[in-house]
């Protein structure tokens, strides 16, 4: 058998691949990897279906022991990755005996680690997807310590690359104005310069700074898109996340798009700015 | 039509018929076809979406009345009085109200399996509780600005707990997953 053990799970570590399409209109939120450069580059580090299952692991500390011969990739933040007793990094395929030891440093940039196993992760999926949802709790429970995760079969051939050079996330995040932007306020978001609240989880992400006005209090409840700037009646904006509830009634004044969004997914604090995709 | 860009691959379509419309969207070839309370939201590639747009009707056909679900409901919630006191009805009167009314699911959202249900009485639509509770049990039913609920799940939730429902309301391993679906007619019993 080829897989991992789970020795420790750091802060969170999830199950995630692309995530559920089709079940939005029942109130399941589509879920997925949040980074999604990152989940991609890990499948095509161990050569991988592109769309297969990988860990999502936030900050530092999870640790896996290699069960059988198997390779694997971490992505996303930037950090060490500590094999046993030697020191390898992030966005290049590592080989693994039996019994290797992997455990992730603390990242020097990004928040979101992406570890692929080749072979995928062998989890039944829930809806169509392997994704764990962190608003309803659908899909595979988040990892546990002691857990083991066998490999899956979605190697589809050797890795096509083997080493990127890792890059550091954006600092400014691209938007198009939302259905609700008034041209003031889209104006002051773009304006503004934002730090990060440390309430920020996978349904949204909350900002911090100078409060835009906010004219409407709320509107009618809408259905809500991944990336979607609402702006709640405080005036601190929100980003949603990949597991953000599928309506919602707040204005939404911008959209992140969903490249800049694998920046955010890495945004681990310190000054960020939106301008106009 | 009017399509609202909504994100690179949304498109929001302002309608007073939300149910309606999107029960007469081809779903083929696109992400999500999801009713709010004045909209609803076609995701997919520009091409497909269109193609679904145009794939619509002018004539909208009469909907056929969904059957009525039966939900069992207990009448004991924490806010009862509080409801009936702001009604200005008596703990029964509101009990029967909600008996003797068919609710519909306007949309869903908050939670998977979460219905709003429109339809209750006037006198019943109250604002929300000043302070949101951090955890109520699944199978509450509560109300809320014009809405009627029950959480499918143990959640945080600033409605007015009524009553409890044993139904359950979301599994994710069966199809559908959820019991009510955007336009489903429900009874508490």
């Amino acid at each position: 058998m080829q897989g991992l053990q789970i020795l420790a799970t750091g802060a969170q570590t999830l199950v995630e691949d692309g995530g559920r399409r089709g079940y939005a209109h029942l109130g399941v939120p589509r879920a997925g990897a949040f980074d999604t450069r990152a989940w991609r580059l890990a499948n095509r580090l161990v050569g991988n279906s592109p769309d297969a299952a990988v860990l999502e692991s936030l900050g530092g500390g999870l640790t896996v022991e290699a069960l059988g011969h198997l390779t694997i990739a971490v992505t996303g933040a930037v950090g060490d990755v500590h094999i046993d007793a030697r020191t390898s990094a992030t966005n290049m395929p590592v080989h693994l005996a039996p019994g290797s030891r992997v455990r992730l440093g603390m990242p020097r940039a990004g928040i979101r680690y992406y570890l692929a196993l080749s072979g995928g992760i062998r989890v039944r999926p829930a809806l169509g997807s392997r994704s764990h949802d962190t608003l309803g709790g659908v899909g595979p429970a988040a990892l546990q310590e002691g857990q083991v995760l066998t490999a899956g079969a979605e190697r589809v051939g050797p890795p096509l690359v083997d080493h990127v050079a890792p890059v550091e996330p954006a600092t400014t995040f691209n938007v198009l104005p939302g259905p609700d932007a008034d041209e003031d306020t889209l104006s002051a978001l773009l304006a503004g310069t934002w730090d990060l609240d440390p309430q920020s989880d996978r349904i949204g992400v909350r900002l911090r700074g100078s409060p835009l006005r906010s004219e409407t209090l709320s509107l009618p409840s809408k259905p809500m898109v991944l990336g979607a700037v609402q702006l709640p009646p405080n005036g601190l904006p929100i980003i949603l996340g990949p597991d953000h509830p599928t309506t919602g009634g707040y204005p939404v004044i911008a959209v992140v798009t969903s490249d800049s969004m694998c920046d955010v997914a890495q945004w681990s604090g310190g000054p960020r700015r939106f301008r106009r995709a | 039509m009017e399509l609202i860009p909504f994100g690179e691959d949304g498109w929001l379509i302002p309608t007073d018929d939300p149910i309606g419309l999107a029960a007469l969207i081809d779903r083929t070839g696109l992400d999500d076809v999801v009713p709010g309370q004045r909209h609803v939201l076609l995701r997919g590639s520009q091409q497909r979406v269109m193609a679904a747009v145009a794939g619509v009707p002018e004539d909208r056909p009469v909907r056929a009345a969904r059957e009525v679900r039966h939900l069992p409901a207990q009448w004991e919630g924490p806010d009862l009085r509080h409801v009936a006191e702001t009604a200005g009805m008596s703990e029964l009167a509101v009990i029967q109200a909600l008996l003797d009314t068919t609710l519909t699911v306007a949309f869903c959202g908050f939670s998977p399996g979460f219905g709003y249900l429109t339809g209750l009485d006037e006198r019943l639509h109250i604002p929300r509780r000043d302070r949101p509770r951090p955890q109520i049990p699944a199978g509450s039913i509560a109300i809320a600005a014009g809405y009627c609920a029950v959480y499918p799940t143990s959640s945080p939730g600033g409605w007015h707990l009524i009553g409890r429902c044993e139904a359950l309301l979301f599994s994710a391993d069966r199809e559908p997953p959820a019991l009510l679906s955007p336009g489903d007619r429900v009874r508490f019993v």
